[in-house]
């Protein structure tokens, strides 16, 4: 019986610090639905809000943008190189995962790149091209090959009620992965991001930082694919790090304050989920909860801002 | 027989037409440099068109009045939070990004709700994500192809407004409504999308507004010219895309968006102009002219040479050596005897021109650019493929026939077969 059953806002966080207590002192018993959930789209906004920053310090979110429609054909083609009979977008193997991400980071900055540069095609125009060709191409693949025709609309919208414990694993694989590349190679993403001229002068490779964090990039968008969908995880990306964008001019404080905002955002937005079917008896998608409190954030802080710039509310 | 077929027919004419006006807005976005904003905004329609659906359902039969004009609305209020986000300055990309994923979610909310509350509708609307066209009725064939024939119609009717917007920025400012101009191709844009998305589908929109402006772009510099191929192509698109999709029986809209971007990428690498095939071609083809030329040069000096001390000179692939004296001896200005390569007098009078060249753009550095004699060299050494007889015999008169380079050597005359000191 899971706890949060009937409970409203308040009474999901009173039962959640019960149930985190009982973990605490070990007498913890299984995961419920409300607790993966929650688990996952914190270490998703972990994830995101680690890359996000670096992402768009390098105004390359909307390479982002492509990146998490070509996930789709990077997965069919993974899962196609690895011979398996059918594509089973129920679990999502680290084999495949990381076979995706890389194949689906390569393609798409590598066909962008091409295009401007060999074929001098405007950027934006080339962006364009690469991600809705090796979208569609995914989508007919899927298709074809399944010949099922919702897991075309099932990746764009994602399904946290459909969330599974080996999703739980994928997700803190790719945590891990993110916390690693970001702690390991700090400085590094910060000078090839701030003073790429600089990062050429000390030896550091702007493109190998380019491709990594592209990679990683691809790796979170895959290890959200369940969750959120693929569209819904640029919200993750990219709105926290503008609400924290406002909040402080330094990458420290950013890096520190767009997971917490994003983790945040999760626990309202499950919560308020929670709310709306125990009050209302309203079954509502989670996810874009969540992204709606990310954007309520940003908004509110945005207000706040503005207020105090125009004097309406003293510093 | 998908011609005659009575169901297929209408509709199918439609949808073409349908990518035809995505493909017309898409230029003026495209040539604009903001592509990507058709997917932001395509994005935007998802709450719109389920709330509208959702609201005109409840009091008429068929709700696709409703999704139109929810699509419209919400896509408008998307601009609007751009701008808005612009005014802010927050930076252009990430703003595309984080309004389609907001306005999506909306959507996605909005959707999880209908689907309990009416799950029949949610299905119907679900078509819109990827598109459909198999399913439009007659009524809808007829709106959708009187908004494209308007959206049409605008474009030709104001073109040289259009053609002033774009290009002529700043006179339009300051001569013509601008701020009314510019939010009435916005709005065209906006409604043009919304017409999209039923046959393309929300997801891939993006894709139709920008693979016909580059498939065009690849053949033509006149903007006219611009909006006739990008049309044609784009309802092209629309119509094969229709009958594959049909045949392999494939969602609409990625069968379109692929064969979109899969000719426009072909158009940038086989087209005759701005093509990366006939360019490269163009760029080897000089190369080797260049390279033919150096050695007529270093045979002259050496008064005949081996291959062998040809390439010492020459650091190539001996494959290409070969190739450029092949070409050298079938045009009569070498020829070989046991393996020593010789200059035929056509061939030494060519490699006197471009020795006269050479010194004589030498001069013209020095003395009328200022440049210092150690620099001149390798600009020379690029001029001397390049300059041609007029400019030759211009250079000339305005040096006043120099017989010295600023080296000291001699300037060959012009119908020298030689040089002498």
């Amino acid at each position: 019986m899971n706890p949060y059953w009937g409970k409203d806002f308040l009474g999901f966080f009173f039962t959640l610090f019960e149930r985190v207590f009982l973990f605490m002192t070990g007498r913890g018993d299984a995961l419920f639905s409300d607790e993966l959930q929650l688990l996952i789209l914190g270490m998703l906004s972990l994830s995101c809000g680690l890359i996000g920053a670096f992402l768009l310090l390098r105004k390359m979110s909307m390479l982002a943008n492509s990146l998490s429609h070509t996930v789709l054909l990077g997965i069919v083609i993974t899962c196609i190189l690895f011979r398996f009979a059918d594509i089973d977008m129920q679990s999502i193997d680290l084999k495949i995962l990381m076979g995706a991400a890389l194949i689906s980071a390569l393609l798409t900055a590598g066909l962008t790149e091409l295009f401007t540069k060999l074929l001098r095609l405007q950027e934006d125009a080339s962006i364009g091209l690469v991600f809705t060709g090796l979208f569609s191409l995914g989508v007919i693949l899927v298709t074809l090959y399944t010949s099922n025709s919702h897991i075309g609309p099932e990746s764009v919208m994602g399904n946290v009620d459909a969330l599974h414990i080996s999703d739980l694993k994928s997700i803190f694989f790719i945590l891990m992965l993110n916390v690693a590349a970001v702690a390991l190679f700090y400085r590094q993403f910060q000078i090839t991001s701030f003073d790429p001229v600089l990062a050429k002068t000390l030896g550091i490779s702007v493109t190998f930082f380019h491709y990594l964090l592209l990679f990683l990039c691809s790796a979170t968008v895959i290890g959200a694919f369940r969750a959120v969908g693929v569209i819904l995880v640029l919200a993750f990306l990219v709105g926290p790090f503008l609400t924290a964008r406002l909040l402080s001019h330094k990458l420290k404080h950013i890096l520190f304050l767009s997971p917490l905002l994003g983790i945040s955002a999760s626990l309202i937005g499950v919560a308020l989920s929670r709310h709306f079917l125990s009050v209302f008896n309203m079954p509502l998608s989670t996810g874009s909860i969540v992204v709606l409190t990310i954007a309520a954030q940003f908004v509110a802080v945005l207000t706040y801002k503005s207020l105090r710039k125009s004097k309406l509310i003293k510093a | 027989m998908f011609f005659t077929d009575p169901i297929f027919s209408t509709t199918i004419w439609a949808s073409s037409l349908m990518c035809l006006t995505a493909a017309l807005m898409g230029v003026i976005a495209f040539l604009q440099k903001r592509s990507l904003i058709g997917e932001t905004l395509s994005h935007a329609t998802y709450p719109g068109v389920l709330i509208g659906g959702w609201i005109f359902s409840l009091f008429f039969a068929d709700s696709f009045l409703g999704v139109i004009l929810g699509s419209v609305s919400f896509s408008t209020a998307a601009l609007f939070s751009l701008r808005y986000l612009e005014k802010k300055r927050v930076s252009q990309d990430a703003s595309l990004c984080f309004v389609l994923s907001t306005f999506f979610a909306l959507g996605v909310l909005i959707a999880s709700r209908l689907q309990t509350v009416k799950a029949s509708l949610y299905q119907q609307i679900q078509v819109y994500l990827f598109g459909q066209t198999a399913t439009m009725r007659d009524e809808h064939v007829v709106i959708y192809a009187g908004l494209s024939l308007i959206i049409g119609a605008f474009l030709i009717l104001f073109f040289p407004r259009i053609k002033l917007l774009l290009f002529d920025k700043e006179y339009a400012r300051g001569k013509l409504k601008h701020t009314f101009w510019n939010s009435a191709l916005s709005l065209l844009f906006i409604v043009s999308i919304c017409i999209g998305i039923r046959t393309v589908g929300i997801v891939l929109m993006s894709g139709m507004l920008i693979a016909p402006a580059v498939f065009a772009r690849a053949f033509t510099n006149r903007l006219s010219h611009l909006f006739l191929i990008a049309g044609t192509f784009g309802a092209m698109c629309g119509f094969l895309g229709n009958i594959l999709s049909i045949v392999f029986s494939l969602p609409t809209g990625p069968v379109i968006a692929l064969l979109g971007c899969v000719s426009a990428v072909g158009a940038l690498i086989f087209s005759p102009k701005r093509g990366v095939l006939f360019r490269t071609v163009r760029i080897l083809k000089f190369r080797l002219h260049t390279m033919e030329e150096n050695l007529l040069k270093s045979i002259f000096k050496k008064e005949g040479a081996s291959l062998a001390e040809l390439n010492d000179f020459h650091p190539i692939h001996p494959y290409f050596l070969k190739l450029a004296l092949t070409r050298l001896k079938r045009d009569r200005f070498l020829q070989s005897s046991r393996g020593i390569y010789s200059l035929t007098p056509e061939g030494n009078r060519k490699a006197v021109r471009i020795i006269r060249i050479h010194r004589l753009w030498e001069v013209y550095l020095t003395e009328f650019m200022g440049q210092s004699v150690e620099k001149v060299h390798r600009s020379a050494e690029e001029m001397e493929h390049i300059i041609t007889p007029e400019i030759e015999s211009r250079l000339t008169d305005l040096l006043s026939n120099p017989r010295k380079d600023p080296h000291g050597a001699p300037i060959p005359g012009r119908h020298d077969e030689s040089i002498l000191g």
